[in-house]
């Protein structure tokens, strides 16, 4: 049994129909990638899995149990996370606490969240700025702590809307250094990512959107020379010059 | 023993003393909509521009009509300086701290009316718009009527201002994003004081306005600014079609109430509308969120 | 960071400059009222301490969770009217009259929040606000409860029993000190526990906050719940005290101010910032209005008002944010 399934998932605005019958199937230990161009529909995907929006069609399963209409934070206790495509820290919180905001929904006990928090920090190398204030990190070490605060819910399923965005080479290969840390721990990964060089290498599966479709599902090697993606990415000029050769 | 002519009368004093409640409310919701600052004390703005004309009435003799262009000069002048002064330092604080601000400025100048000119009421006697039109059985006050096509004439003009001229749609843009406004050459800081002296003059012109009919006394600003902060968030902030419309509304509500039930509830059963409006439709009937 | 330096995440072992400070205040708060034995000062206390409470339990609900609640007179009331009147119809002792005053503030506030916290920010305050007035009007208009004439508290034998004393404070001061001491301490709990944690998640950011598996809503209504228990049971303190409660006593807008303000003017969000507030803002009304004489009433008000704008402009974090500046 499939850990997710989104099937045919439908969420229109007004006249705007963000998200088209939309499915995929995602299994447990499993990298998937969601790729497209800006306004494809990938963070209104996110936010109907996670539960901030109701779609107008179309079913989200996880773990064999609907949970289309259920709300963003039962949806986190069941065993989704997600981070945010502009990041969302509590800046006036310190970094430990930050930590501990994630941690109660799996146990009430302040001292056994506060020892998780600990060793979430050493996890995700947040250990030496553990007093400093939120608001304060830079926008790599922002990034790092959503993951690590959305890491004390112990999910089974972690979506990251651009985890890498705004980030330096270094950065980068930090952040593709914790996600490693990540699959190694078991948790199934949905990455939403415009930065092409990093989420080739490390899914295992990759979806393009484009105007709320699924224009293609397959391993990064493949879509890569899918040419309803290229076109996508880089419009029909593009396409039918390269046609022309 | 509601007679037509009852209702007939009570919905033109509603529809009166509502337009005047609508501009009220309009110059609250410019304010709002252009930084999301409530003007807590935009009340007592009123109360000050009442003073002002009933002293202009009782040492010089002038009558509240002539007052008119010297409150709107006056209370834009203490808008800009409220905004230059107060609120421009503190854009980007919490907005706990913006309410409070306002709020302070409020209770000051408030206590500060009571302190200088007690809290006893005081009147116009004999302004220039007195005495009342008969059609019928139905009287309408003739200050009323002044008053609220006054009103209605204020409105259509703000309404130009913002949707026809330059200067309205450089409010309109740096209300929607200031860094983008700022990068076509809007001075934001002028364009917020300009934002906060038009809304402040509209209310010193609806205070001179109800000078002609209204008691004068330090507490007046209160009720009047309660209401407004109701029909703007009624109406929908950042909407001043919708402010105007709900300050309508509430006029209507007001003055049935007083006939249907109980005057001492008349109030009452306008928070009780604004309660129940915004149960169902937080962001109020025409508010774009 | 070396091992040695203590990181604020570290359980709070009692360090013994905390212990001296806390044991310190204890003594000079328990022995006050036999080295100043006049009255007046004593009832300067007592207002500290009330005003403390009230603000430190406004602070739950605004500080913590940043739902800046302007209508909270309506809690204080619920307790004041409650106990008041149960005490005159039923000779119901004040002290269960409290819990059945605090209980019903708390049921008011959860019957409050519905459609109140659907708003947030500046929409919320003028709700509240608009809340309040409404229980004003009615309060005025309900000759049941004593209408505008308000309610005089029956004259019963002095004793701890009937909640009264006539012949002197002091007993009042300790029962004050001893509300005062037992919100702070409900404060610093909360504070530590994941209440706390999830209060001031939802102040940071509320789509976050539902991330991490935060219901919201049921959040907000516990922590007004909270603060209205407390309030309320301030507000039964007050009728027992002053022997005479009125809407323009115990329920106006006015009062509601005077709580935040006092909340901000400490420093919101912390255990010690309402305590300050208070040590500040009661003296200071005391003075203007007992030296300031006939003109007084306004001229306080007014400093209010300018020290509520200067507090904003500049000092936006209270005291308590100039105190860690000079730590």
């Amino acid at each position: 049994m499939a850990l997710l399934q989104v099937q045919d998932l439908t969420k229109q605005f007004g006249g705007l129909t963000a998200c088209n019958r939309v499915s995929v199937e995602i299994q447990a230990g499993e990298i998937v990638g969601l790729i497209g161009p800006n306004g494809a529909g990938k963070t209104t995907l996110f936010n109907c899995i996670a539960g901030y929006y109701s779609p107008e069609g179309g079913k989200v399963i996880f773990e064999g149990q609907d949970i289309t209409s259920l709300p963003p934070n039962r949806v986190c206790r069941l065993g989704i996370a997600r981070t945010f495509q502009v990041v969302r820290i509590f800046k006036d919180m310190t970094v430990w606490e930050n930590l501990m905001v994630g941690g109660f929904v799996r146990s009430l006990n302040t001292r056994k969240v506060r020892q998780e928090a600990l060793e979430t920090l050493d996890f995700t190398g947040l250990a030496t700025k553990r007093d400093m204030r939120g608001g304060a990190l830079t926008i790599a070490d922002k990034k790092r702590l959503e993951i690590a605060r959305s890491l004390m819910t112990k999910p089974r399923l972690l979506m990251l809307d651009e985890a890498m965005a705004g980030l330096t080479q270094t950065e980068t290969q930090e952040a593709l250094e914790l996600i490693h840390k990540l699959r190694r721990q078991k948790i199934t990964l949905f990455l939403v990512e415009h930065v092409m060089e990093v989420i080739m290498p490390i899914s295992d599966r990759v979806l393009v959107l484009e105007y709320g479709k699924k224009i293609a599902e397959d391993v990064p090697t493949k879509i890569i020379h899918n040419e309803e993606v290229i076109k996508a990415y880089l419009g029909d000029k593009y396409h039918a010059a390269r046609r022309a050769h | 023993m509601l007679t037509p002519e009852i209702i007939l009368q009570t919905l033109i004093s509603g529809l009166l003393m509502g337009c005047i409640y609508a501009l009220v409310a309009v110059g609250l919701c410019l304010i709002w909509g252009l930084m999301e600052i409530v003007n807590f004390a935009h009340g007592q703005f009123m109360m000050l521009a009442m003073f002002l004309a009933f002293w202009m009435y009782t040492l010089f003799g002038l009558d509240p009509l002539l007052s008119l262009p010297l409150g709107a000069i006056v209370l834009f002048i203490i808008g800009v300086a409220t905004y230059h002064f107060i609120i421009k330092g503190m854009l980007h604080t919490t907005f706990f701290a913006q309410i409070f601000a306002t709020f302070g400025l409020g209770v000051f100048l408030h206590s500060m009316a009571q302190f200088l000119w007690t809290a006893n009421y005081r009147s116009i006697q004999n302004p220039v718009l007195s005495g009342r039109l008969a059609v019928g059985n139905i009287f309408v006050g003739f200050p009323q009527m002044a008053a609220a096509a006054m009103c209605i004439l204020g409105f259509l003009f703000l309404y130009w201002l913002i949707n026809k001229t330059e200067i309205g749609l450089a409010l309109q843009a740096a209300s929607e994003d200031r860094e983008a406004a700022s990068l076509m050459g809007i001075n934001s800081n002028r364009i917020f004081a300009l934002g906060w002296g038009i809304g402040s003059a509209c209310v010193g012109v609806a205070g001179v306005l109800l000078t002609n009919f209204f008691y004068i006394f330090p507490e007046v600003g209160f009720t009047f600014a309660l209401i407004a902060y109701v029909a703007v968030a009624l109406g929908g902030f950042g909407s001043i079609v919708g402010s105007f419309l709900a300050g309508i509304i509430i006029g209507l509500v007001e003055a049935f109430s007083g006939l249907l039930i109980d005057p001492a509830f008349k109030y009452f059963s306008i928070y009780v509308l604004y309660m129940v409006v915004i149960f169902f439709r937080p962001q109020g009937l025409w508010g774009r969120y | 960071m070396g091992k040695e330096e203590r990181s604020s995440m570290d359980p709070t072992k009692k360090n013994w400059r905390q212990v001296l400070f806390l044991s310190v205040v204890g003594i000079i708060l328990l022995v006050f009222p036999h080295i100043f034995t006049l009255p007046f000062p004593q009832h300067i206390m007592i207002m500290i301490f009330l005003y403390a409470t009230l603000a430190q339990a406004w602070n739950i609900v605004g500080g913590y969770a940043g739902q800046c609640s302007l209508g909270h007179a309506v809690y204080f009331g619920c307790g004041a009217y409650t106990s008041s009147l149960l005490l005159i119809h039923f000779g119901l002792s004040p002290w269960l009259g409290m819990l059945v005053g605090a209980g019903l503030a708390v049921g008011l506030s959860l019957i409050i929040g519905i459609p109140v916290f659907r708003l947030a920010g500046h929409y919320f305050a003028i709700a509240t606000i608009a809340i309040g007035e409404m229980c004003q009007i009615g309060m005025v208009n309900w000759k049941g409860g004593g209408g505008a004439n308000g309610l005089y508290l029956p004259i019963l034998d002095e004793g701890f029993y009937n909640f009264e004393f006539h012949t002197t404070k002091v007993p009042y001061y300790y029962i004050a000190l001893a509300i005062a001491a037992v919100t702070f301490y409900a404060t610093h709990l909360i504070e530590k526990s994941w209440i706390g944690f999830y209060l001031r998640a939802i102040k940071g950011d509320l789509d976050a906050s539902r991330s991490l598996g935060i219901n919201v809503a049921r959040y907000k209504s516990i922590g007004l719940a909270i603060s209205a228990f407390f309030t309320a049971v301030a507000g039964t303190f007050y009728a027992q005290y002053v022997l005479f409660i009125d809407p323009e006593s115990v329920l106006p807008l006015m009062l509601s101010v005077l709580i935040s303000l006092v909340a901000i003017l400490g420093g919101v969000a912390s255990v010690w910032g309402p305590f300050l507030g208070a040590l500040v803002l009661v003296p200071l009304s005391e003075f203007t209005r007992t030296y300031l004489g006939g003109g007084g009433k306004a001229i306080d008000l007014m400093i209010y008002g300018a020290l509520i704008v200067i507090i904003a402009r500049f000092q936006p974090e209270g005291l308590m944010g100039l105190l860690k500046k000079f730590r």
